[in-house]
């Protein structure tokens, strides 16, 4: 990633928190800025001078953030200051509008990330300094605009009339003439301005001068808008008898500024926003709007191509790739400058994207902050609409502005997508499924910008039949957070197998973390299935509490949450011993371990939030583990944003009478298969005739699986073995396709005899085998067999 | 590496050899039991007799590499039988692929020595 780098800048930091001070100092003076800094918003103003930008904590002891802000806007000696604001408490969206409606550019939430403060700062900056010259440029479009000079005007209450120069009554379409009576003029300002004119007009007496804006209606043209001084003509006695007013045409100054507040309110709207699909569904229209166009788009260039996005109307609608023909934008990327385009040098895409109905485009370069054209804005006029030049230099100015807030919305959107892909490499790829288990997983990340990362879950098979669930979440966000969770969870693989139970794991973890290179802690949640699968051992450092679902009398799902004295987060301190708790899970259970973001909601209390998912559990607990996982994962109220990232981890035991098994296609596995199909049947009370059937079948679908499946040996195969009232049902299931269905089929006439039925299955997703063996017949055989 | 690799007994009696297979032999181990038998075929007997009796257990791959044995003795005017008791796994495995049809497969040592032992060459 490549930051843009600005001219160095002097900043003011205000925040009486000195390890804030320093963090931010440290990053701002490598950027090359100078930084001055202020504890308290007292001793702040005297510190403005030469100032660029204010970084300002809204909670100071002295007083607050915003009224500061405020303060600032109200000031005319500060009107080009850029002020980001910035809070570690503070952190809701409503916080974040108070900010930004005080008058603040931009609102961070602490921890603030280096590329996040300076890809702001700069943004902050450059906006800023855009806006300076601006002003400048106005000043040189006013004079070479030739504004009408001032003209001068005497309104005589005694006679009732006004007394002008010929250029005064040119101005309100009036004809030449010493005097016109003032029932005459008076109809000619606008109604929405009259009543605000004469009540400043009878408070003359009192005041000495008046300044005030106000439009006239002339009759032969387009209303105009006047600024006029005006000062009070008393007669001897100190009576008013009239008013002597100077007048100023400022018509072209303020169209010219209200374009230049809507540019403004343009790129400001560009440069809030979070990522690029973002950003062009927050621009186009407004871009629509304000150019009275037909369609607005952005096309930025991507090697021998360009992205475009474009809007026709009121909604944003599409975004697509093309080739880069001769038309309009490859003239702007030639020339580097605005145009004025007709229908006739459009290239065939852009009459297409433009509608065949567009005479007119107006099309131009969008810079980067090094001034590098990074793409093309225009904006296509149908009907009577033309486009002046004028129209064409503002949106030079428009597409001067995006530049920036482009790329920093690229790669603002560019992290977080590697933050979201090494997370996603960190976590375990796919859990092997446990003997007997069934396992659901699922890692979402939060919404929360740049706040992701470092939330896992693992399923661990320990040597002696035992199964470790962990779930965890590293107190960090973003990519460090991420390899931390990554080094977290090869630490408890390592240590899983030479810790007796999860108490000394996690005070083995916890030793590594606190005195190892990562510098960050993390909560945790350990939970150790016995061998039997029908108890567990808990514990816990300072995680939210793992949810048991366990099937009572009348097959009633009751949810409760399992608890263990909670140690410190792992990394805390130095040693720690963890307290561990034995639970009894009883014949059939679901243990679902999660992370915070599940039940983490703005403004509702955690007791409560856990309650909603508890019911929501048991409300979903019939179907599979995976529809259950998916139905925890929705927030269901349609309200609440998930911010914080989710890892969930669901496993299931549904008693001795099934046979769950994950196994990893390769044919070594195929002896473990029959240990576990073996002790299934034992546990149905099969006879060994029986058995030697069911294994017989199976194995032949499973090494069918192997076979012709995968090509490389990798991936894994489902076996799932249920009774049925009188039938046994095993299910063979793999990802593979079966391009080399085996030629002589021996394996399938094996399960054809064998079994009672059997259907194969290819979907787009696998192929899967279920076999039926009927238990009467088996028992029927048991009379039979022997010699 | 395979922990369930097959263990071979041969005996070479009058007129025949006897190859004692003890284990499993499934899609893992087959090709290796194929070769590690071929290498022990002793090759001035005529008649080679697989004993499939202590073995627990045998998949299709694995029968249809002992059955390219098969392939490989009658190229050389040699043939293959079999052992393997009615009521155990690879009886009923050679069974249900139709091996059996078309091999000798003796139920006992005792009928194999019956049929082979006074044929001496």
């Amino acid at each position: 990633m490549t930051w843009t780098t600005t001219a160095p800048a002097r900043i003011l930091i205000v925040d009486d928190d000195l390890d804030g001070r320093e963090a931010l100092r440290r990053v701002l003076t490598r950027a090359h800025h100078t930084v001055i800094e202020a504890a308290d918003l007292a001793s702040a103003p005297a510190l403005l001078a030469g100032t660029e930008l204010v970084i300002v904590d809204v909670n100071l002891p002295d007083g607050n953030g915003l009224e500061f802000t405020r303060a600032l806007r109200g000031d005319a000696r500060y009107a080009g200051l850029a002020i980001l604001q910035t809070s570690a408490l503070a952190v809701a969206p409503q916080h974040q509008a108070a900010g930004l409606d005080s008058g603040a550019d931009a609102y961070l939430v602490h921890p603030i990330a280096a590329p996040v403060l300076l890809s702001t700062v700069s943004a902050l900056l450059r906006l800023r300094r855009a806006e300076r010259e601006l002003v400048e440029r106005e000043r040189d479009l006013r004079t070479t605009m030739r504004i009408g000079g001032v003209t001068v005007a005497l309104v005589d209450f005694t006679q009732q009339r006004v007394f002008a120069s010929d250029e005064h009554w040119d101005l309100l379409g009036l004809e030449h003439a010493d005097s016109h009576p003032l029932d005459v003029v008076t109809p000619l300002v606008h109604p929405d301005d009259l009543s605000a004119l004469s009540s400043a007009l009878t408070r003359i007496g009192d005041d000495n001068e008046l300044e005030i804006e106000y439009r006239v209606q002339p009759s032969n043209r387009s209303s105009r808008s006047l600024l006029m001084r005006a000062s009070p003509v008393r007669d001897d006695a100190g009576e008013l008898i009239g008013i002597r007013a100077a007048m100023i045409d400022i018509t072209e100054r303020r169209a010219l500024q209200d374009q230049l507040a809507t540019i403004d309110q343009l790129a400001r709207g560009a440069a809030a926003a979070l990522d690029l699909e973002r950003l062009f569904a927050a621009t186009l229209p407004a871009v629509c709007a304000a150019w009275r166009a037909s369609g607005a788009a952005l096309w930025m260039i991507d090697d021998d191509h360009v992205d475009v996005s474009v809007n026709n109307g009121d909604n944003y609608s599409e975004r697509l790739a093309l080739p880069l023909e001769p038309g309009a934008v490859a003239q702007v990327l030639k020339i580097n400058q605005p145009i004025v385009a007709r229908k006739a040098s459009l290239s065939s895409a852009e009459l297409r994207l433009f509608g065949s109905d567009a005479h007119t485009v107006l099309a131009a370069p969008v810079r980067s902050g090094d001034q590098r054209i990074i793409g093309v804005v225009t904006v296509s006029a149908r009907g009577a609409l033309d486009y002046t030049n004028g129209d064409m230099n503002l949106l030079g100015l428009l597409g001067e502005r995006l530049g920036e807030p482009i790329q920093r919305a690229q790669a603002l959107a560019d992290e977080r997508a590697l933050v979201e892909s090494l997370q996603k490499q960190l976590l375990p790829q796919r859990i092997t499924r446990p003997p007997g288990l069934d396992v659901a997983t699922r890692y979402r990340a939060g919404a929360n910008h740049l706040d992701i990362g470092g939330d896992w879950y693992d399923c661990i098979q320990l040597p002696d039949r035992r199964v470790l669930l962990t779930v965890g979440d590293v107190a960090g966000k973003g990519a460090a957070a991420a390899v931390t969770m990554g080094q977290i969870r090869a630490y408890t693989l390592a240590l899983a197998t030479r810790c007796d139970g999860p108490a000394e794991l996690l005070a083995a973890v916890n030793r590594l973390v606190y005195r190892g290179v990562v510098d960050d802690l993390a909560t945790v949640a350990c939970l150790y299935i016995d061998e039997t699968r029908c108890a567990a051992t808990l514990a816990m450092a300072g995680h939210v509490p793992p949810m048991v679902l366990t099937t009572g009398p009348a097959s009633v799902r009751t949810a409760r949450y399992l608890d263990a004295p909670s140690g410190l987060p792992v990394g805390a301190a130095d040693e720690v011993s963890y307290a561990e708790r034995r639970i009894e899970l009883g014949a059939e259970w679901t243990v679902i371990l999660y992370t915070d973001g599940l039940v983490e909601r703005r403004g509702e209390r955690l007791d409560d939030s856990l309650a909603k998912l508890a019911s929501r559990a048991s409300a979903h607990a019939r179907g599979d583990v995976e529809s259950l996982a998916d139905a925890l994962l929705q927030t269901g109220d349609g309200q609440h944003v998930q911010h914080d990232d989710i890892a969930l981890l669901i496993a299931r035991f549904a008693g001795d009478q099934r046979l769950r098994l994950q196994l990893a296609a390769h044919p070594g596995t195929l002896s473990e298969l029959r240990r576990e199909l073996r002790a299934w049947a034992e546990r149905l009370e099969l006879d060994a005739r029986s058995t030697g059937e069911v294994v017989l079948a199976t194995c032949e679908a499973a090494a069918n699986a192997i076979q012709h499946a995968y090509s490389f040996g990798r991936g894994f195969y489902q076996i799932e073995g249920d009774r049925e009232n009188e039938s046994l049902i095993v299910t063979v299931r793999d990802e593979g396709l079966w391009l080399d269905r085996p030629s002589d089929g021996k394996g399938l006439d094996i399960i054809a005899t064998v079994a009672d039925e059997h259907h194969i299955r290819s979907t787009a997703h696998g192929t899967e085998v279920r076999i039926s063996f009927n238990v009467a017949s088996m028992t029927v055989q048991q009379k039979q067999s022997g010699p | 590496m395979n922990e369930n690799s097959v263990t071979i007994n041969s005996e070479i009696a009058a007129g025949y050899q006897t190859l004692r297979l003890v284990g499993e032999i499934d899609l893992a181990n087959a090709s290796d039991t194929y070769g590690r038998v071929s290498e022990l075929i002793d090759e001035c007997q005529r008649t080679i007799v697989l004993d499939l009796d202590p073995i627990d257990y045998i998949d299709s791959a694995g029968l249809k590499s002992l059955l390219r044995l098969g392939d490989d003795l009658r190229r050389t005017n040699r043939r293959l039988a079999f052992v393997a008791s009615p009521s155990g796994i690879s009886r009923r495995v050679l069974e249900l692929t139709g091996v059996a049809s078309a091999f000798d497969v003796y139920d006992n040592h005792e009928s194999v020595q019956a049929t082979f032992g006074s044929t001496v060459e």
